[in-house]
């Protein structure tokens, strides 16, 4: 059940109406139910593992991780970690890995014939996952008390809007809001909610899914494509990640606040950062705030000098890249970037002068540097992405014309232009700040999204990119 | 709450009044469109035309075969990438706006059609014709199906042209898409390029879809135009055009479309299986599907020679 489905409208509308209806202790036994009926509508079967993982995490963290003794906290600690751990590797990287050690064995001339399975992705395991991962570590750092109610910690692993792609919500900020519901309706909070669910369809299904059209279209035959017009499809690219993720996490914060929870921001517009190392401060914020507290920071962050700070960078990077899929082409994504981070760094540390005046410039140079990481990430393979990056430097200007000659090309284009005109109308903040704008303004650009969903959006409801990681 | 419920009812208001106004321009916008995307073929068809024989298919159709070699008074009909649910829909609308082919329909097939890995393309082939959503009982039911709450997005009025509307915007600049003297053919000129892209498509081939006859969703379409036809009275005709290369399993799909027809008796034409050497000539293909002018008037006679052999001589 996707968010942009009429069959969710549906699903929320009952929801929402008997979560404010029924008595405040009961709310919860409605989101659990919603949240195990919701994750069944995929596939009924992995409610198992979601049930599996929030059984072991609640009994290892109560009896062990929680516990003063500091041999049975690191035991509960591993134990938690690894059997999160283990069922991505079963359910995600158990083909990625067959490859890695047949690849390994051919260097030395062993044989080795891989066992392929041929299980579907859980859908949402990696977030889910690695919220269980952040409470535990939490719980053992004493950041946070322990979970002593099984259902409401089933919630805080299940919890529907932020379920199945983000945003990864941490355990002290989510985990009160479940104990100490909002009592009382807030008029202000649905019509926050309300703005950021129908900005989160705009992104999604008028912009996003037609920019996936071309971008699909380019790059499953990128064999026949020209230069122009895969530099075309990865801009587009560029452009079909941001509004499916960003109005995915939109959607999310927005139900949940109708709902009375407040979910974190998980995009603060990127693509005006002036530096790689901004980029990743305003891009999936929930993950890249996970590696920094649980990867980059215990490894030393940047405390020990610019190699060690460079060493730490490039493993965070690589396994941020490694966390979106299993295969060389994430890896390779997430070791760019590991690199353009580093090398920010050095370039600082050399020339620690800011020039305003290049602000526009880095903006410019960080946004492409960007779409030269997506190709990474949008392409099947890394030969493939390799392929697609030489035909683009090799590129004839006459090309593109033939791209942007494509009538059905002016949906994508009008979308992405109202959608940056809106994003630089808020800069760095949230869009329910539109709220404080002259009523006039605000209601036309309220008719103006919704008549465009009508007229522009994808009909057939298409899946969300991040749902695949 | 009560400042919200009203902020709430003024917004439905607008809402409903912009929407209703934007709907019954794009209705008026629709009417008038005659360029062949967006069912402007179709359009044109119901509002200008009455055929004794009517072909009808996707691109391979209106494409590939030149009705005037057939007679003045028969009309390639078509959409480029639809399949049977389009054609099942649209014959269901010819006969509630009496426009049936007074003698003979020939449908163009492919066996992909009735490929069950292809049953996604053909509920788009219904929301394709979504603007008769209330106007026609089979496409209300089939777009129903999909999901017990799809009536919600047609209480816009909007939404019926959800997906069409920027073309209908700019389709009045373009005229009409096909020559109305060509009877609905659409000839693809030829160009020095034509051969590169026959065999860069023969290359990419899927060779990994097998043979398969398999779609409930299919022959239940297919039925029903056959049914309409049964009804009243038309003869119907199944053709499929050849392919510069077909791989063997849709040889082997086509072989299995063959037996369906063969157990209903209904006549097929199946190029895939004999198409006679004179159109394997590569300088008569646009691409591995289509032909070009030439080659579509070279087939289009071949193909009446079949047809006519079909009859018993008069």
């Amino acid at each position: 059940m996707l968010f942009n489905s009429i069959n969710f409208l549906v699903f929320f509308c009952v929801v929402f109406t008997v979560f404010w209806t029924i008595p405040i202790k009961y709310r919860w036994i409605l989101l659990l139910i919603s949240s195990y009926f919701f994750y069944m509508c995929w596939e009924p079967a992995y409610i198992l593992l979601i049930l599996f993982s929030t059984t072991s995490d609640y009994f290892i963290c109560n009896n062990l991780t929680c516990s003063e003794n500091i041999k049975k906290r690191k035991i509960g600690l591993w134990l938690n970690i690894s059997l999160n751990l283990g069922m991505l590797v079963i359910f995600k990287y158990f083909n990625f890995f067959q490859d890695l050690i047949k690849q390994v064995l051919d260097i030395f001339q062993v044989s080795y014939e891989p066992q392929y399975s041929n299980w579907l992705l859980p859908v949402g395991i990696s977030f889910y996952t690695f919220q269980t991962i952040s409470y535990a570590i939490d719980v053992y750092r004493k950041e946070i008390e322990v979970e002593k109610h099984f259902g409401k910690f089933a919630l805080f692993v299940a919890f529907f809007p932020q379920l199945v792609a983000g945003p990864i919500e941490r355990a002290k900020l989510l985990l009160p809001q479940i104990n100490f519901p909002k009592s009382r309706f807030s008029s202000q909070q649905f019509q926050d909610g309300l703005i950021l669910i129908i900005w989160g369809l705009f992104q999604k299904a008028v912009v996003a899914d037609h920019v996936a059209i071309y971008v699909d279209q380019y790059y499953n035959s990128y064999v026949n494509q020209t230069g122009g017009a895969l530099l075309f499809a990865t801009y587009l690219f560029a452009i079909q990640i941001y509004c499916d993720f960003a109005g995915y996490s939109n959607m999310a914060r927005g139900i949940a606040k109708m709902l009375g929870y407040e979910l974190m921001e998980n995009f603060k517009t990127p693509y005006f950062s002036s530096s790689i190392t901004e980029f990743w401060r305003n891009w999936h914020i929930s993950l890249s705030t996970w590696f920094k507290d649980y990867v980059y920071i215990p490894l030393g962050g940047n405390k020990k000098g610019i190699i060690q700070t460079v060493k730490n960078n490039m493993i965070t990077m690589t396994l941020g890249g490694l966390w979106h899929g299993a295969n060389w082409n994430f890896v390779m994504w997430g070791i760019i970037n590991g690199f353009f981070i580093s090398f920010e760094k050095i370039i600082h540390l050399l020339f620690p002068f800011k020039f305003k005046w290049l602000h526009f410039l880095k903006i410019f140079l960080v946004f492409n540097l960007i779409c030269l990481t997506w190709i990474f990430f949008r392409s099947q393979s890394f030969e493939q992405a390799i392929d697609i990056i030489y035909s683009i430097a090799n590129l004839k200007l006459k090309d593109l014309y033939f791209v942007i000659a494509d009538n059905r090309f002016s949906t994508a284009i009008l979308g992405s232009i109202f959608l940056f005109l809106v994003e630089l109308q808020f800069p760095n903040q949230s869009v329910t700040e539109i709220r404080k704008k002259h009523i006039i303004y605000r209601y036309l650009i309220y008719l103006l999204l919704c008549i465009s969903i009508l007229l522009l959006g994808s009909s057939s409801g298409m899946q969300f990119i991040y749902f695949q990681f | 709450m009560k400042k919200l419920g009203l902020k709430i009812l003024i917004f439905i208001i607008l809402l409903f009044s912009a929407d209703r106004l934007i709907g019954w321009y794009l209705d008026k916008l629709y009417e008038q469109n005659f360029y062949h995307y967006s069912n402007g073929h179709l359009n044109y068809y119901l509002k200008k035309q009455h055929a004794d024989t009517l072909i009808v298919g996707s691109s391979r159709a209106i494409n590939n075969i030149n009705p005037l070699i057939f007679g003045k008074k028969t009309f390639a009909l078509g959409e480029p990438k639809k399949h049977l649910g389009w054609f099942a829909a649209v014959i269901d609308l010819l006969e509630q706006f009496k426009k049936l082919p007074k003698k003979t329909l020939i449908l163009h097939l492919d066996p992909e059609d009735f490929n069950s890995l292809h049953e996604d393309q053909l509920n788009s082939d219904i929301h394709y014709l979504k603007y008769y959503y209330n106007k026609n009982e089979f496409i209300y039911n089939e777009i129903n199906n999909a999901s017990p709450f799809e009536w919600i997005k047609y209480l816009s009025s909007c939404f019926r042209h959800n997906g069409d509307n920027l073309v209908l915007l700019t389709n009045p600049l373009q005229g009409v898409g096909f020559l109305p003297e060509q009877n609905g053919f659409i000839p693809i000129k030829s160009s020095d390029k034509d051969s590169i892209r026959v065999m860069t498509e023969i290359a990419k081939m899927d060779k990994n879809e097998s043979a398969s006859f398999s779609s409930s969703k299919a022959i239940f379409y297919f039925d029903h135009i056959h049914d309409i036809c049964l009804k009243n009275n038309i003869e119907l005709i199944i053709i499929t055009s050849p392919l510069f290369k077909a791989d063997a399993n849709f040889i082997q799909s086509a072989q299995l479309m063959a037996e369906f027809l063969k157990r209903k008796n209904i006549p097929y034409i199946n190029f895939l299986r004999n198409c006679p050497n004179a159109l394997k000539n590569i300088k008569l293909w646009f691409d591995n599907l289509h032909f070009n002018e030439q080659g579509a008037n070279l087939y289009s006679k071949e193909l009446k020679i079949l047809i006519n052999n079909l009859r018993p001589q008069e």
